[in-house]
């Protein structure tokens, strides 16, 4: 080897791993074994500075100071992407069950009064027949569930989702709405009204 | 380094060394955490448990300490930095993965914070001649002196550094970790880390030699 050390192998040298090429170069080289010798020096006067040791008495201190930093931190490692994973799948999942329950509803109605079905490309408002039936509000409210609430809502979309949430809402709705409800519900898991 | 370390304090930044498994199983139990394994402390942290938090505060404050240390110069700064980490740390330890040991990661966490606090507010370097220190008590109190600005002078002469050769020079020097970790923690290759400490080391015999 003729040509002088890299940084790298300087580095390797100082550390004790020295290739052999590059001994028989150092061997050989004044300038490369007086670099070498100069970073060594650098190196140990370098490594005998110490940083202060604070008191005893700032340990306590600072574990403390980081405990009232941390406290009025929610603990995203324990809600963060668990919570928010499993909320974002339960509002994705009512969000389809509504969405579902209003299409099966429209289908049904339509079958019931001969008019096409969502599954023809006419829409609702081409067809201009659908009869406002008794049960209205209660379509009104489902159709508006479906299609009021953007997607990038559903994340956070907390009260469907809320323990008992189902159950308050049932309650609010008028005897008509829930016997629609019910009936509705028959239709899409398969029984008869 | 071979042959003799140049480590100025002993921090094993390991001691992840059980079954991840135990260390579940561990954290969600409500056994004392002051022997625990980084493992088991972090998974009892996620579990809900945050004594564990201050576990890993108390068992690596100090060489988080002494590595913002190595950066602001200060006691002050230091202390309100190596804070800064941990709130960080707290906030992001669900990102640790456990592939290296949490040591390691606090290491990477206080770098960062460290290189971004430079950043923002560049401190005023301290002349390397005016570097000294005054407090010499005790019967060696020539010697003592003489050492303190000496190291003085090495510390201003480190500050003159690039945010860069600074870090990796410390994680060699001080804290003995190997070029590939410190590759690791700054994001470089192992060939730029051990080019940015020999470029660390001329720059500093340079410096040192000015004064």
């Amino acid at each position: 080897m003729t040509s002088h050390l890299t940084s790298e192998e300087f580095v390797d040298a100082l550390e004790g791993r020295t290739a052999a090429s590059c001994a028989g170069h150092l061997d050989a080289c004044e300038a490369c074994r007086r670099q070498l010798d100069e970073l060594r020096s650098v190196t140990l006067t370098i490594a005998n500075d110490e940083v202060p040791e604070p008191s005893p008495l700032f340990w306590n201190h600072f574990s403390q100071r980081v405990r009232a930093a941390t406290e009025e931190i929610p603990p995203a490692g324990l809600f963060g992407w668990r919570f928010g994973w499993r909320t974002l799948v339960m509002a994705a999942a009512a969000g389809t069950l509504v969405v579902t329950v209003a299409i099966q509803s429209r289908q049904d109605r339509a079958a019931r009064q001969g008019m096409p079905s969502l599954g023809t490309t006419q829409t609702s408002d081409q067809a201009g027949a659908i009869d406002l039936t008794a049960n209205q509000e209660a379509w009104d409210f489902m159709m508006q569930l479906a299609s009021d609430v953007p997607a990038d809502d559903l994340r956070g979309l907390s009260a469907p989702t809320a323990p008992g949430a189902a159950d308050a809402l049932t309650q609010n709705l008028t005897p008509d709405q829930q016997r629609e409800l019910v009936r509705l519900l028959k239709a899409e898991i398969g029984g008869t009204e | 380094m071979a042959g003799h370390s140049l480590v100025v304090w002993g921090w094993n930044p390991s001691k992840m060394t059980r079954d991840r498994s135990d260390a579940d199983a561990d954290a969600r139990t409500s056994a004392p955490l002051g022997e625990a394994d980084d493992r088991t402390l972090v998974a009892a942290f996620l579990a809900g448990r945050h004594e564990a938090f201050d576990v890993i505060v108390e068992r690596h404050r100090r060489n988080v300490y002494q590595i913002c240390y190595r950066f602001v110069g200060n006691h002050e700064d230091a202390a309100d930095l190596s804070q800064d980490v941990f709130v960080r740390a707290y906030k992001g330890l669900r990102k640790f993965k456990g592939d290296a040991s949490l040591g390691t990661w606090l290491y990477r966490v206080s770098v960062n914070a460290s290189l971004n606090r430079l950043a923002v507010k560049r401190p005023v370097a301290q002349p390397i001649e005016a570097a000294q220190h005054v407090d010499g008590r005790g019967e060696d109190a020539l010697n003592q002196v003489l050492r303190e600005e000496r190291a003085e002078q090495v510390r201003a002469a480190i500050k003159h550094l690039p945010p860069k050769q600074r870090a990796t020079l410390m994680l060699r020097v001080y804290q003995d970790l190997t070029h590939e970790e410190i590759s690791k923690i700054l994001g470089s290759s192992v060939g730029a880390v051990k080019a940015n400490f020999f470029h660390a080391l001329n720059n500093l015999k340079r410096l040192l030699e000015r004064r």
